[in-house]
């Protein structure tokens, strides 16, 4: 399972039992509590969130697709959930009343940036010069009014790597530690937590710069440090495992979450057969959620 | 009661080259592709767009060299990836663009609303947004505390086309589901033409309402959203959204795809 130190080695795709995008969602999961939005940008961390409401955070409230649902229940994920949430939910999320909620710090995203630095600044704007990019991505969308607003954030990157990972990115959508911070005097969007597919990321706020927190089972330092593209400090000791995702998580994501496999859709594994199901799953998903209308 | 139902091409033919047009809707949601078409189709040029969440709208004008610049919060294509036409632009043609945030664009909009020239704001700051070349934010100290805020200028649309579910004849209307920024575009634009699902004598009181005292024209367009979802009425056309964004990039593709209707119902 241990990669060789000095070679790219591909990743175990699973444990024992498991796989890598499980073991994700459980542990994006486990962050989300308490009354607030829970939601993520990513497929991974928005599974999470649905997770977590199922699991051991009924309280969360779950905005689906787009903001055409507030307080969904949890149901089966499909590809494009907005007409589910439509139907189901008890009514839409205002756009305003949305930005309100997280002025009031009662909203936690997880964010997913292309780039991502060792000071926690993060990008999902453009590569390369904004004034004629090597390539136009998105935008900034929320991302430099969450960081102005929310207490702090947190991220997930899907392919770890050193163009994900990255030692300057190239246009600051949401303001990690380092000197801009600190001559604003700036105390909201603190980077907080940065999940891979190769380990679980933390901050240092005192050194300013991301630390490894954990590496997932059979990912070892040389790999991750071979596969970031900034210097971690020497390990003082032995790096600690990330827990895998228990027996409740794993039958709550394939039994009541992602019954479909959604998720393998998410990072380019899903097979001409798996998407027509996923597809044939969404019309049915919607019929039913006409007929059945909003969970009291 | 007024009467402001006409035809959809009447309300294209306002319109002046140069002007400032926001669509509604957000992303592959609702957005009034019946409209683009028809500004896609007609003489107009150099306009501007001002995109809270641009897709199709945005990527199929640009494509189609109708566009100056682009005031954006995000434009893409959701989970179909991003924006064939917007991206070739930029990375290549150098279109003219303002990057701002979605609260930005938000902010904007209701500085036009309350009829003040900027809003305050916190968005922006620690990010590298306030130092682009074609930044209209400013950063001033706060007059009561003296922190750093940042100014986001009034933002109004000449004019700004919305899809409705239903209508009545003098413009009162409702949107189902996610209504994005649409009742603030409504307020905030010159002039705001609908395109609904249905004009009906009594909408169903149910959703975002529009008022008609915003509201210049309406116009029934059934799946004025092309495409693009429409709370409750049509899903996401999942077939034609994916053929849209494996080939609209190639503008002849894409001028046939609008030539030929396949944008709109």
């Amino acid at each position: 399972m241990t990669t060789t130190p000095g070679t790219d080695a591909p990743l175990p795709a699973r444990g024992a039992d498991w796989t890598t995008d499980e073991l994700v969602i459980a542990r994006i999961a486990r962050d989300f509590s308490g009354e607030v939005v829970a939601t993520g940008a990513t497929v991974h961390s928005y599974l999470a969130a649905r997770l977590a409401k199922a699991l051991h955070a009924p309280e969360l409230a779950i905005v689906g697709g787009s903001l055409a649902g507030f307080d969904c229940p949890v149901t089966p994920q499909i590809p494009g959930d907005e007409f589910v949430a439509g139907h189901l939910a008890p009514a839409p999320l205002d756009w305003l009343e949305q930005w309100d909620l997280i002025t009031a710090d009662r909203f936690r995203i997880v964010l997913g940036p292309a780039q991502i630095d060792r000071h926690g600044n993060c990008n999902i704007s453009v590569l390369g010069d904004w004034s004629r990019p090597t390539v136009q991505m998105i935008g900034s969308r929320g991302i430099p009014d969450d960081a102005a607003r929310l207490s702090e954030l947190s991220y997930h990157v899907v392919r770890h790597s050193t163009k994900t990972f990255v030692e300057r990115v190239d246009f600051v959508c949401g303001p990690g530690f380092g000197a801009e911070r600190r001559r604003l005097g700036m105390t909201t969007g603190l980077p907080r937590r940065v999940v891979s597919d190769l380990g679980v990321f933390g901050f240092d706020p005192a050194g300013e710069h991301m630390v490894i927190e954990s590496l997932h089972p059979g990912v070892s330092f040389e790999h991750c440090r071979q596969r970031t593209g900034f210097a971690w400090p020497e390990p003082a000791g032995p790096i600690p495992v990330t827990a895998p995702p228990t027996e409740a998580e794993l039958r709550c994501l394939r039994e009541v979450v992602d019954p479909h496999g959604v998720r393998l859709a998410a990072t380019g594994q899903a097979t001409p057969e798996l998407l027509a199901t996923l597809y044939a799953a969404e019309r049915r998903a919607i019929a039913e959620a006409q007929a059945k209308g909003p969970v009291p | 009661m007024p009467n402001k139902v006409m035809a959809l091409a009447d309300a294209v033919g306002t319109l002046t080259d140069g002007d400032h047009i926001a669509f509604g809707g957000g992303g592959l949601v609702r957005k009034p592709l019946a409209a683009v078409t028809e500004v896609a189709c007609s003489h107009l040029s150099d306009l501007g767009l001002i995109a809270f969440l641009g897709g199709p709208d945005v990527d199929i004008l640009v494509g189609l060299d109708k566009v100056r610049s682009v005031h954006f919060g995000y434009v893409g294509l959701d989970d179909l990836g991003l924006a064939p036409n917007f991206r070739r632009a930029r990375e290549q043609d150098g279109l003219e663009a303002v990057e701002a945030t979605e609260f930005m664009v938000l902010a904007g909009l209701d500085a036009a609303i309350k009829g003040v020239p900027f809003l305050p704001t916190r968005s922006g700051l620690g990010t590298d947004l306030l130092s682009l070349p074609t930044s209209p934010f400013k950063v001033f100290p706060c007059p009561l505390t003296g922190t750093d805020l940042v100014a986001v200028p009034a933002l109004r649309p000449d004019v700004a086309f919305l899809h409705v579910n239903e209508a009545d004849p003098t413009g009162n209307a409702f949107i189902h589901g996610d209504a994005f920024a649409d009742h603030l575009l409504a307020r905030a634009a010159r002039k705001v033409f609908l395109t609904a699902e249905r004009i009906v004598e009594r909408p169903a009181s149910k959703g975002t309402f529009i008022s008609r005292l915003w509201v210049t024209g309406v116009c029934e367009v059934p799946g004025g959203t092309g495409f693009t979802s429409n709370f409750p009425d049509r899903p996401l056309d999942r077939a034609a959204a994916a053929e849209y964004a494996a080939n609209a990039g190639d503008q002849d593709w894409l001028r046939n795809f609008v030539k030929d209707g396949r944008s709109t119902p």
